[in-house]
Protein backbone atom coordinates (compact mmCIF):
# COMPACT_ATOMS: atom_id res chain seq x y z
CA UNK A 1 0.00 0.00 0.00
CA UNK A 2 1.11 3.57 -0.95
CA UNK A 3 0.10 6.06 1.00
CA UNK A 4 0.64 10.25 0.03
CA UNK A 5 0.63 12.84 2.38
CA UNK A 6 -0.90 15.74 0.35
CA UNK A 7 -0.02 19.14 2.17
CA UNK A 8 -2.52 22.10 1.18
CA UNK A 9 -0.59 24.70 3.31
CA UNK A 10 0.34 27.81 1.00
CA UNK A 11 3.24 28.25 3.34
CA UNK A 12 4.48 24.62 2.19
CA UNK A 13 6.73 22.62 4.68
CA UNK A 14 7.35 25.89 6.80
CA UNK A 15 3.64 25.84 7.75
CA UNK A 16 2.96 26.01 11.17
CA UNK A 17 0.03 23.15 11.26
CA UNK A 18 -0.56 21.30 8.01
CA UNK A 19 3.12 19.99 7.52
CA UNK A 20 3.71 18.94 11.09
CA UNK A 21 -0.04 17.19 11.46
CA UNK A 22 0.96 14.96 8.56
CA UNK A 23 4.14 14.31 10.36
CA UNK A 24 2.46 13.50 13.29
CA UNK A 25 -0.14 11.39 11.56
CA UNK A 26 2.43 9.20 9.48
CA UNK A 27 4.35 8.25 12.99
CA UNK A 28 1.06 7.01 14.05
CA UNK A 29 0.44 4.74 10.90
CA UNK A 30 3.59 3.32 11.11
CA UNK A 31 3.32 1.94 14.34
CA UNK A 32 0.80 -0.92 12.83
CA UNK A 33 1.30 -0.60 9.03
CA UNK A 34 4.93 -0.71 9.38
CA UNK A 35 5.11 -2.12 5.58
CA UNK A 36 3.32 1.11 3.98
CA UNK A 37 5.33 2.85 1.92
CA UNK A 38 5.06 6.19 2.93
CA UNK A 39 5.36 9.51 0.60
CA UNK A 40 4.57 13.56 1.15
CA UNK A 41 3.65 15.93 -1.73
CA UNK A 42 2.83 19.57 -1.07
CA UNK A 43 0.74 20.74 -3.52
CA UNK A 44 2.55 23.85 -5.23
CA UNK A 45 0.82 27.25 -4.49
CA UNK A 46 1.50 28.44 -8.30
CA UNK A 47 -0.43 26.87 -11.17
CA UNK A 48 2.51 28.00 -13.16
CA UNK A 49 4.77 24.61 -13.84
CA UNK A 50 3.81 21.65 -15.34
CA UNK A 51 1.02 20.06 -12.94
CA UNK A 52 1.80 16.89 -14.96
CA UNK A 53 4.40 15.06 -12.28
CA UNK A 54 1.92 16.60 -9.28
CA UNK A 55 -1.13 14.58 -10.90
CA UNK A 56 1.31 11.19 -11.68
CA UNK A 57 1.76 11.35 -8.00
CA UNK A 58 -1.41 11.60 -6.60
CA UNK A 59 -2.47 8.97 -9.37
CA UNK A 60 0.17 6.57 -8.15
CA UNK A 61 -0.91 6.67 -4.80
CA UNK A 62 -3.07 4.28 -2.49
CA UNK A 63 -4.44 6.84 -0.45
CA UNK A 64 -4.43 9.83 -0.16
CA UNK A 65 -4.30 12.10 3.66
CA UNK A 66 -4.37 15.37 3.26
CA UNK A 67 -3.85 17.84 5.92
CA UNK A 68 -4.64 21.80 4.93
CA UNK A 69 -5.46 25.15 6.78
CA UNK A 70 -9.14 26.51 7.08
CA UNK A 71 -9.31 29.35 4.91
CA UNK A 72 -11.98 31.81 4.83
CA UNK A 73 -14.15 28.93 6.18
CA UNK A 74 -13.30 26.57 3.08
CA UNK A 75 -10.22 25.02 1.88
CA UNK A 76 -7.42 27.14 0.51
CA UNK A 77 -7.25 28.74 -3.29
CA UNK A 78 -4.68 26.50 -4.73
CA UNK A 79 -6.14 23.18 -3.14
CA UNK A 80 -9.14 23.85 -5.17
CA UNK A 81 -7.72 24.47 -7.91
CA UNK A 82 -5.26 21.10 -7.93
CA UNK A 83 -8.70 19.47 -6.86
CA UNK A 84 -9.86 21.01 -10.43
CA UNK A 85 -6.34 19.98 -12.03
CA UNK A 86 -7.28 16.28 -10.90
CA UNK A 87 -11.36 16.74 -12.06
CA UNK A 88 -10.02 17.48 -15.24
CA UNK A 89 -7.46 14.67 -15.74
CA UNK A 90 -9.13 11.91 -14.99
CA UNK A 91 -10.66 8.82 -17.43
CA UNK A 92 -12.83 6.29 -17.17
CA UNK A 93 -9.71 4.27 -16.08
CA UNK A 94 -8.44 6.52 -13.11
CA UNK A 95 -8.52 4.44 -9.96
CA UNK A 96 -10.89 5.04 -6.78
CA UNK A 97 -8.96 5.15 -3.49
CA UNK A 98 -9.63 5.90 0.06
CA UNK A 99 -9.19 9.70 1.13
CA UNK A 100 -8.61 10.99 4.55
CA UNK A 101 -8.36 14.51 5.80
CA UNK A 102 -7.21 16.77 8.47
CA UNK A 103 -8.35 20.65 8.11
CA UNK A 104 -6.77 22.82 11.03
CA UNK A 105 -8.22 26.25 11.85
CA UNK A 106 -6.44 28.83 13.75
CA UNK A 107 -9.79 29.85 15.63
CA UNK A 108 -10.64 27.16 18.45
CA UNK A 109 -13.57 25.90 17.47
CA UNK A 110 -12.94 22.22 15.81
CA UNK A 111 -16.62 22.48 14.44
CA UNK A 112 -15.62 25.48 11.84
CA UNK A 113 -13.52 22.91 9.80
CA UNK A 114 -17.05 21.51 9.43
CA UNK A 115 -17.84 22.51 5.87
CA UNK A 116 -14.81 22.09 4.40
CA UNK A 117 -14.62 18.94 5.19
CA UNK A 118 -18.06 18.59 3.31
CA UNK A 119 -16.50 20.38 0.09
CA UNK A 120 -13.66 17.77 0.00
CA UNK A 121 -16.42 14.63 0.63
CA UNK A 122 -18.39 16.15 -2.26
CA UNK A 123 -15.06 16.54 -4.18
CA UNK A 124 -14.82 12.60 -3.76
CA UNK A 125 -17.79 11.67 -4.27
CA UNK A 126 -18.33 13.44 -7.80
CA UNK A 127 -14.70 11.94 -8.53
CA UNK A 128 -15.26 8.03 -7.73
CA UNK A 129 -13.12 8.25 -4.64
CA UNK A 130 -13.69 6.88 -1.33
CA UNK A 131 -14.30 9.73 1.36
CA UNK A 132 -13.35 7.61 4.73
CA UNK A 133 -12.73 10.20 7.68
CA UNK A 134 -12.56 14.08 8.05
CA UNK A 135 -10.40 15.44 11.22
CA UNK A 136 -11.22 19.11 11.91
CA UNK A 137 -8.64 20.49 14.47
CA UNK A 138 -9.53 23.58 16.11
CA UNK A 139 -6.57 25.69 17.40
CA UNK A 140 -4.43 24.83 14.51
CA UNK A 141 -2.01 28.11 14.43
CA UNK A 142 0.25 26.91 17.39
CA UNK A 143 0.33 23.34 16.28
CA UNK A 144 4.34 22.89 15.72
CA UNK A 145 5.11 25.10 18.42
CA UNK A 146 3.27 22.50 20.99
CA UNK A 147 5.22 19.91 18.82
CA UNK A 148 7.36 18.63 21.64
CA UNK A 149 4.54 17.87 23.46
CA UNK A 150 4.22 13.96 23.37
CA UNK A 151 0.93 13.28 21.24
CA UNK A 152 0.05 10.79 24.65
CA UNK A 153 -0.12 13.75 26.83
CA UNK A 154 -3.23 14.74 28.29
CA UNK A 155 -3.50 17.88 26.33
CA UNK A 156 -3.18 16.21 22.61
CA UNK A 157 -5.33 13.11 23.73
CA UNK A 158 -8.01 13.85 21.39
CA UNK A 159 -6.11 14.61 18.70
CA UNK A 160 -4.05 11.06 19.07
CA UNK A 161 -7.65 9.95 19.20
CA UNK A 162 -8.70 10.83 16.44
CA UNK A 163 -4.84 10.06 14.68
CA UNK A 164 -5.74 6.73 15.98
CA UNK A 165 -9.04 6.61 14.00
CA UNK A 166 -7.29 6.70 10.75
CA UNK A 167 -5.17 4.10 11.11
CA UNK A 168 -7.04 1.89 11.99
CA UNK A 169 -9.58 2.79 9.18
CA UNK A 170 -6.71 2.27 6.55
CA UNK A 171 -7.96 -1.23 5.92
CA UNK A 172 -10.73 -2.03 7.93
CA UNK A 173 -13.34 -3.69 4.94
CA UNK A 174 -16.48 -1.89 6.48
CA UNK A 175 -17.77 1.91 7.16
CA UNK A 176 -15.79 3.66 9.39
CA UNK A 177 -17.17 4.24 12.99
CA UNK A 178 -16.84 7.64 12.88
CA UNK A 179 -16.17 9.34 9.74
CA UNK A 180 -15.81 12.78 11.59
CA UNK A 181 -13.60 13.71 14.09
CA UNK A 182 -13.76 17.25 15.94
CA UNK A 183 -10.67 18.01 17.93
CA UNK A 184 -8.12 20.25 19.35
CA UNK A 185 -5.61 20.72 22.27
CA UNK A 186 -6.97 20.35 25.91
CA UNK A 187 -6.94 24.20 25.72
CA UNK A 188 -8.87 27.00 27.62
CA UNK A 189 -10.34 29.33 24.67
CA UNK A 190 -10.66 32.04 26.52
CA UNK A 191 -6.56 32.23 27.17
CA UNK A 192 -5.93 31.35 23.47
CA UNK A 193 -7.48 34.48 22.76
CA UNK A 194 -5.95 36.05 24.93
CA UNK A 195 -2.30 34.72 23.83
CA UNK A 196 -3.50 35.42 20.07
CA UNK A 197 -4.29 39.00 21.18
CA UNK A 198 -1.22 39.77 22.27
CA UNK A 199 0.69 38.28 20.01
CA UNK A 200 -0.42 40.73 16.96
CA UNK A 201 0.50 43.55 17.86
CA UNK A 202 3.85 42.66 18.82
CA UNK A 203 4.38 41.40 15.82
CA UNK A 204 3.53 44.67 13.88
CA UNK A 205 6.10 46.19 16.70
CA UNK A 206 8.58 44.17 15.09
CA UNK A 207 8.05 45.45 11.97
CA UNK A 208 9.20 48.35 12.77
CA UNK A 209 5.63 50.20 13.02
CA UNK A 210 4.02 51.41 16.30
CA UNK A 211 1.05 49.33 17.38
CA UNK A 212 -1.58 50.93 16.89
CA UNK A 213 -0.60 50.77 12.92
CA UNK A 214 -1.97 47.42 13.13
CA UNK A 215 -5.59 49.13 12.60
CA UNK A 216 -4.87 51.09 9.23
CA UNK A 217 -8.01 51.50 7.06
CA UNK A 218 -5.71 52.23 3.42
CA UNK A 219 -8.73 51.53 1.84
CA UNK A 220 -10.68 54.02 2.97
CA UNK A 221 -12.51 56.53 0.89
CA UNK B 1 -25.59 53.87 -3.08
CA UNK B 2 -22.86 52.35 -4.54
CA UNK B 3 -22.97 48.55 -5.91
CA UNK B 4 -20.04 46.55 -7.19
CA UNK B 5 -20.10 43.33 -8.61
CA UNK B 6 -17.24 40.36 -8.25
CA UNK B 7 -17.78 37.71 -10.49
CA UNK B 8 -15.91 34.52 -11.70
CA UNK B 9 -18.19 33.47 -14.79
CA UNK B 10 -15.90 30.49 -17.08
CA UNK B 11 -19.16 29.38 -18.51
CA UNK B 12 -21.65 30.26 -20.87
CA UNK B 13 -24.33 29.72 -17.32
CA UNK B 14 -22.35 32.34 -15.75
CA UNK B 15 -22.11 34.54 -18.63
CA UNK B 16 -26.16 34.35 -19.30
CA UNK B 17 -26.66 35.41 -15.55
CA UNK B 18 -23.63 38.53 -16.00
CA UNK B 19 -25.78 39.47 -19.03
CA UNK B 20 -28.92 39.53 -17.31
CA UNK B 21 -26.92 41.75 -14.18
CA UNK B 22 -25.46 44.03 -16.90
CA UNK B 23 -28.83 44.71 -19.18
CA UNK B 24 -30.72 45.43 -15.46
CA UNK B 25 -28.17 47.55 -13.87
CA UNK B 26 -27.37 51.39 -14.21
CA UNK B 27 -23.93 52.81 -14.36
CA UNK B 28 -23.66 52.86 -10.54
CA UNK B 29 -23.21 49.16 -10.40
CA UNK B 30 -19.64 48.36 -11.33
CA UNK B 31 -18.42 45.17 -12.37
CA UNK B 32 -14.89 43.67 -12.10
CA UNK B 33 -13.96 39.94 -13.45
CA UNK B 34 -11.58 38.16 -10.94
CA UNK B 35 -11.00 35.24 -13.00
CA UNK B 36 -6.95 35.77 -13.84
CA UNK B 37 -4.91 32.31 -13.52
CA UNK B 38 -1.74 34.27 -13.27
CA UNK B 39 -2.55 35.87 -10.25
CA UNK B 40 -1.14 34.63 -6.71
CA UNK B 41 -2.79 32.95 -4.04
CA UNK B 42 -2.99 34.01 -1.06
CA UNK B 43 0.52 32.81 0.37
CA UNK B 44 -0.48 32.52 4.09
CA UNK B 45 2.00 35.10 5.57
CA UNK B 46 -0.25 37.70 7.21
CA UNK B 47 1.66 40.60 5.54
CA UNK B 48 -2.00 42.18 5.15
CA UNK B 49 -2.29 42.38 9.30
CA UNK B 50 1.47 43.16 10.40
CA UNK B 51 3.60 44.35 7.25
CA UNK B 52 1.32 46.46 5.47
CA UNK B 53 -2.17 46.33 7.71
CA UNK B 54 -5.02 46.54 5.63
CA UNK B 55 -3.58 45.73 2.27
CA UNK B 56 -2.61 42.27 0.77
CA UNK B 57 1.40 42.23 0.20
CA UNK B 58 1.00 41.49 -3.74
CA UNK B 59 -0.17 44.14 -5.97
CA UNK B 60 -1.44 42.79 -9.18
CA UNK B 61 -5.03 44.29 -9.60
CA UNK B 62 -6.70 42.78 -6.81
CA UNK B 63 -5.80 45.75 -4.72
CA UNK B 64 -8.58 47.92 -7.35
CA UNK B 65 -10.74 45.85 -6.94
CA UNK B 66 -10.74 46.24 -3.10
CA UNK B 67 -11.04 49.45 -2.96
CA UNK B 68 -14.61 49.25 -4.59
CA UNK B 69 -15.57 46.82 -2.49
CA UNK B 70 -14.79 47.45 0.87
CA UNK B 71 -16.10 51.03 0.06
CA UNK B 72 -18.94 49.78 -1.41
CA UNK B 73 -23.06 49.99 0.07
CA UNK B 74 -23.58 46.57 -2.12
CA UNK B 75 -21.42 44.21 -2.55
CA UNK B 76 -22.20 40.52 -4.95
CA UNK B 77 -19.99 37.89 -5.35
CA UNK B 78 -20.55 35.45 -8.14
CA UNK B 79 -19.43 31.97 -8.98
CA UNK B 80 -19.91 28.72 -10.19
CA UNK B 81 -21.01 26.68 -7.19
CA UNK B 82 -17.92 24.04 -6.94
CA UNK B 83 -18.73 20.68 -4.83
CA UNK B 84 -20.66 22.97 -2.82
CA UNK B 85 -18.14 25.57 -2.51
CA UNK B 86 -16.82 29.15 -3.87
CA UNK B 87 -14.88 28.20 -7.36
CA UNK B 88 -11.24 28.45 -7.12
CA UNK B 89 -11.23 32.02 -9.01
CA UNK B 90 -13.46 33.77 -6.60
CA UNK B 91 -11.78 31.99 -3.69
CA UNK B 92 -8.67 33.40 -4.12
CA UNK B 93 -9.80 36.89 -4.31
CA UNK B 94 -11.69 35.87 -0.68
CA UNK B 95 -8.55 34.76 0.96
CA UNK B 96 -6.46 37.47 -0.79
CA UNK B 97 -9.32 39.81 1.08
CA UNK B 98 -8.76 38.96 4.69
CA UNK B 99 -7.24 42.47 5.55
CA UNK B 100 -10.69 43.24 5.26
CA UNK B 101 -10.87 42.61 8.62
CA UNK B 102 -8.81 42.56 12.14
CA UNK B 103 -6.32 39.79 13.54
CA UNK B 104 -8.07 40.14 16.72
CA UNK B 105 -10.63 37.13 18.31
CA UNK B 106 -13.87 38.17 19.47
CA UNK B 107 -16.73 36.51 20.42
CA UNK B 108 -19.48 36.54 17.84
CA UNK B 109 -22.67 34.59 18.02
CA UNK B 110 -21.13 32.42 20.52
CA UNK B 111 -18.01 31.26 18.09
CA UNK B 112 -14.54 32.97 17.75
CA UNK B 113 -14.02 35.31 14.99
CA UNK B 114 -12.21 38.42 13.84
CA UNK B 115 -13.71 41.76 14.27
CA UNK B 116 -14.48 44.28 10.66
CA UNK B 117 -11.43 46.59 9.99
CA UNK B 118 -13.62 49.76 8.58
CA UNK B 119 -16.64 51.22 10.35
CA UNK B 120 -18.74 50.90 7.42
CA UNK B 121 -19.26 47.56 5.81
CA UNK B 122 -21.11 46.57 2.55
CA UNK B 123 -24.32 44.97 2.38
CA UNK B 124 -22.97 41.54 0.84
CA UNK B 125 -24.58 39.30 -1.78
CA UNK B 126 -23.55 35.60 -2.80
CA UNK B 127 -24.60 33.72 -5.58
CA UNK B 128 -23.51 30.45 -6.34
CA UNK B 129 -25.06 29.15 -10.20
CA UNK B 130 -25.31 25.68 -11.70
CA UNK B 131 -26.82 22.89 -13.83
CA UNK B 132 -28.20 19.88 -11.87
CA UNK B 133 -26.72 20.75 -8.56
CA UNK B 134 -27.91 18.23 -5.64
CA UNK B 135 -29.96 19.51 -3.10
CA UNK B 136 -26.59 18.78 -0.57
CA UNK B 137 -24.17 20.43 -3.03
CA UNK B 138 -27.02 23.97 -2.56
CA UNK B 139 -27.24 23.41 0.93
CA UNK B 140 -23.61 23.73 1.24
CA UNK B 141 -23.27 26.49 -0.77
CA UNK B 142 -26.13 28.38 1.83
CA UNK B 143 -24.16 26.96 4.66
CA UNK B 144 -20.81 28.44 3.60
CA UNK B 145 -22.54 31.56 2.92
CA UNK B 146 -23.67 32.00 6.03
CA UNK B 147 -20.16 31.28 7.39
CA UNK B 148 -18.76 34.09 5.25
CA UNK B 149 -21.55 36.50 6.81
CA UNK B 150 -20.00 35.84 10.44
CA UNK B 151 -16.70 35.58 9.32
CA UNK B 152 -17.15 39.29 7.78
CA UNK B 153 -19.39 40.05 10.82
CA UNK B 154 -21.73 41.74 8.15
CA UNK B 155 -24.86 40.43 9.52
CA UNK B 156 -26.41 41.15 6.18
CA UNK B 157 -25.49 38.23 3.90
CA UNK B 158 -28.03 37.15 1.34
CA UNK B 159 -27.14 33.65 -0.15
CA UNK B 160 -28.31 32.08 -3.54
CA UNK B 161 -28.01 29.72 -5.59
CA UNK B 162 -29.26 29.84 -9.29
CA UNK B 163 -30.24 28.04 -12.17
CA UNK B 164 -29.91 29.23 -15.64
CA UNK B 165 -32.89 30.29 -17.53
CA UNK B 166 -34.84 29.65 -13.70
CA UNK B 167 -35.83 32.74 -11.30
CA UNK B 168 -33.16 35.92 -10.95
CA UNK B 169 -35.80 37.60 -8.57
CA UNK B 170 -32.23 37.51 -6.38
CA UNK B 171 -30.43 39.39 -8.67
CA UNK B 172 -33.04 42.02 -8.47
CA UNK B 173 -33.26 41.99 -4.95
CA UNK B 174 -29.44 43.07 -5.24
CA UNK B 175 -30.31 46.03 -7.47
CA UNK B 176 -33.69 47.09 -5.65
CA UNK B 177 -33.02 49.58 -2.87
CA UNK B 178 -36.67 48.81 -2.51
CA UNK B 179 -35.24 45.49 -0.51
CA UNK B 180 -33.59 47.34 1.26
CA UNK B 181 -36.19 49.54 2.07
CA UNK B 182 -38.40 46.45 2.95
CA UNK B 183 -36.63 44.50 5.59
C1 LIG C 1 -6.20 33.81 4.15
C2 LIG C 1 -6.41 33.10 5.44
C3 LIG C 1 -7.70 32.76 5.82
C4 LIG C 1 -7.94 32.09 7.02
N1 LIG C 1 -9.22 31.80 7.34
C5 LIG C 1 -9.47 31.16 8.53
C6 LIG C 1 -10.83 30.89 8.91
O1 LIG C 1 -11.79 31.16 8.19
N2 LIG C 1 -11.02 30.29 10.10
C7 LIG C 1 -9.98 29.94 10.93
O2 LIG C 1 -10.22 29.40 11.99
N3 LIG C 1 -8.69 30.18 10.57
C8 LIG C 1 -8.42 30.78 9.39
N4 LIG C 1 -7.12 31.04 9.03
C9 LIG C 1 -6.02 30.59 9.92
C10 LIG C 1 -5.38 29.27 9.46
O3 LIG C 1 -6.33 28.28 9.23
C11 LIG C 1 -4.39 28.78 10.50
O4 LIG C 1 -3.44 29.77 10.73
C12 LIG C 1 -3.71 27.48 10.14
O5 LIG C 1 -3.26 26.87 11.33
C13 LIG C 1 -2.52 27.62 9.19
O6 LIG C 1 -2.02 26.35 8.85
P1 LIG C 1 -0.67 26.13 7.98
O7 LIG C 1 0.47 26.70 8.76
O8 LIG C 1 -0.55 24.66 7.81
O9 LIG C 1 -0.85 26.85 6.70
C14 LIG C 1 -6.85 31.73 7.86
C15 LIG C 1 -5.54 32.07 7.48
C16 LIG C 1 -5.32 32.76 6.29
C17 LIG C 1 -3.92 33.11 5.91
Amino acid sequence: MKILFINGSPRGEKGSSSFPILKDLAGVITEVHENFEQNFLTLPRSMKGDPAPVLKQMEEADIWVFAMPLYVDTLPSHVLRWLMEYQKSRTPESLSRRVYAVVNSGFPEPEQNREALKVLELFCRQNGLEWRIGIGMGMGEPYKQMVQVPLKSFFKSDILRAYEAVRDDLNRESLPEKPLCFVRMRWPVWLYRIQGNMGWPMRVKQNGMKKSEIYARPYVL
Amino acid sequence: MKYTVIYDCPDSQGQDILDYLMKNSSDKVRFFNIADEERQPCAGCFGCWIKTPGACIYKDGLDAVQREDFGSDRVLFLCPVTWGGYSPALKLYLDRSICRVLPFLVSHRGETHHPPRYEHNPQLFLAGYGSSLSTEESELFKKIGENLDDNLSSNSLNTAVLSVGGDYSFLDGFLNDAMEAAS
